[in-house]
């Protein structure tokens, strides 16, 4: 299965996927039979960012009783085997920061909980051959990539995580969590800042005359970023 | 006594600042100024070479002065064929495909008449050695910036004809972001053909427009010294209607785009590529947002410094009454 497709898939789950994508993948599936586990995997991680049912009832008793702080500490465990099915809470992501700061320890500690969770949960439901690494900030949602110096940057919302990590868009826009690619992100800050990029140049070839720098800078590529 | 302070004081001041500027060098200065005058009469042209980061790109590049209008266009030599060029009063975008013509979004002209303001810019600007480029013979000319809001350049300058024959732009640590050089140049009229050997072109056509008239306002409370307006404009992006502002020091230039969308707002987002910074901020309305963008040749900090300066609930206004 390519990067491409994978890709595909993700923004389909998401409900993002252009018509051409979601013929694409329809397409595939009859060709690729490793195809609808694959397509699974994404439901189950979906479903879980959405705070719907994945995992144990004890762990999420334990999750949610542990940010409210009226719990005593007790080892989180997994629940593959009960049958009942409880669900994650979703953090809220906007707090007042007087409430913030009295559980912001304990938070922390319960964050990275949550995400050791949401992996031995989706791992047991559904594998998934690809295994993102998974980060929860919170409560601002950062979406960055590290390159080396001299390499070009893109970034969104200016704090940083690491590449293929698992992040979540601002709950006042979106209450979804997705997996966002370097290829995701490059695809999001291109569509919102190439147009810019190109005028920009456009501009300071008018400005400055005749000189090759301007344009040059934009005909190195297709696209300003890629 | 205390006025009689405050004067030496004054004056002790005024000096420092002015020899902080008075060190750089006229013969240096005066190599810039020819080339400044070389690269729009004379007519020349060669292949080139641009760098930036992973982005190399191998370029063609020609300028003639026909019935006293410049003509210069740029060729790409690697990967998907495609030309840009200037004529007259129109940027001209050519790539393989149907042959249609078809026109593009007005750009803003230049609406400063006087010459762009090098010198008045926190620019030192010294000589350096001679070296060879293009196997010819260029004098470096060092233009370093004061005042950590423009980048550095190094230009190389053609011995016989003044020309520029490799460019070099360098951040504050010394590295550089971006360079190009000539590995070839030919000086002499040129015959020019817009993507010459394309059988069919589907071309662009972008309009310099000079505005009726200029709002006069400053979107920031604050900007860096040195930069003046260049242009200015409204025009449409899709459904929204654009608000161009273009700054430039001589050297370094950047763009402020302000609209109204009626779309919800987008998180942050920022792009650096080489020395060109990309900062994208929407500020939430009751309906729909202000999408802030800026684009320029100027460091990070500083393209974020103007963001933050930005007179957000002025330009709502001004932009709503544009509208």
């Amino acid at each position: 299965m390519t990067e491409t497709l994978r890709q595909s898939i993700s923004a389909l789950v998401d409900h993002e996927a252009t018509e051409f994508e979601t013929r694409k993948i329809l397409d595939a599936a009859k060709a690729h039979g490793g195809l609808k586990g694959y397509w699974d995997s994404c439901q189950a991680i979906s479903s879980t960012m959405r705070g719907e049912f994945v995992l144990g009832k004890t762990l999420l008793d334990r999750v949610n009783a542990e940010l409210d702080g009226v719990t005593e500490a007790k080892p989180i465990v997994d629940n593959r085997n009960e049958t009942t099915q409880p669900h994650v809470t979703v953090l809220p992501s906007r707090e007042a920061l007087a409430s913030q700061l009295g559980h912001i320890a304990g938070q922390i500690a319960i964050a990275a909980s949550i995400a050791f969770a949401v992996v031995i949960g989706v791992k047991v439901v559904a594998p998934v051959d690809t295994q993102p690494s998974i980060a929860i900030t919170e409560p601002q949602e950062i979406i960055k990539f590290q390159m080396p110096v001299q390499k070009e940057t893109v970034s969104v919302d200016g704090v940083s995580s690491p590449a293929d990590a698992v992040t979540r868009r601002p709950v006042a826009t979106r209450r979804v969590a997705r997996i966002l690619t370097e290829h995701d992100i490059k695809r999001l800050v291109g569509n919102r800042l190439s147009p810019y990029l190109i005028r920009h140049a456009e501009n300071t070839a008018v400005v400055n005359g005749t000189s090759v720098l301007p344009l040059a800078r934009i005909m190195g590529r297709d696209e300003p970023i890629q | 006594m205390f006025a009689r302070l405050l004067g030496v004081a004054v004056c002790v001041c005024s000096l420092t600042i002015q020899s902080a500027f008075a060190i750089s060098s006229e013969s240096a200065k005066e190599i810039l100024r020819s080339m400044a005058v070389a690269v729009r009469s004379l007519s020349y042209s060669g292949k080139l070479v641009y760098q930036r980061a992973d982005v190399l790109a191998n370029l063609a590049f020609q300028h003639d002065v026909v019935n006293g209008e410049e003509i210069a266009r740029l060729r790409r030599l690697s990967g998907q064929p495609m030309e840009r060029a200037q004529s007259g009063n129109a940027l001209i975008e050519a790539v393989p495909g149907p042959d249609v013509l078809r026109q593009g979004y007005p750009l803003p002209g230049f609406i400063n008449p006087e010459p762009l303001k090098i010198f008045e810019a926190p620019y030192q600007i010294t000589l350096g050695g001679v070296e060879r480029i293009a196997d010819r013979s260029a004098q470096l000319v060092l233009v370093e910036s004061m005042d950590g809001h423009r980048h550095t350049y190094k230009f190389w300058v053609d011995d016989k004809t003044s020309l520029l024959l490799r460019l070099q732009t360098l951040n504050a640590k010394n590295q550089t972001l971006e360079q190009f050089e000539f590995s070839e140049l030919s000086v002499g009229p040129q015959v020019v053909e817009i993507a010459e050997g394309e059988e069919s072109l589907q071309v662009k056509m972008y309009p310099i427009t000079q505005p009726d008239s200029i709002l006069q306002f400053s979107p920031a409370s604050w900007l860096p010294a040195g930069y003046q307006l260049a242009s200015a404009l409204p025009s449409r992006a899709g459904s929204n209607r654009v608000y161009t502002l273009v700054y430039t020091d001589g050297l370094g230039s950047f763009s402020i785009f302000l609209e109204l969308t009626d779309t919800r707002p987008e998180p942050d987002m920022e792009a650096t590529l080489g020395p060109t910074v990309a900062l994208g901020k929407d500020y939430a309305l009751s309906s729909g947002a202000l999408r802030v963008t800026l684009v320029g040749e100027i460091p990070q900090k500083t393209g974020k410094t103007i963001i933050e300066a930005l007179d957000v609930d002025g330009l709502k206004g001004l932009l709503s009454r544009v509208q």
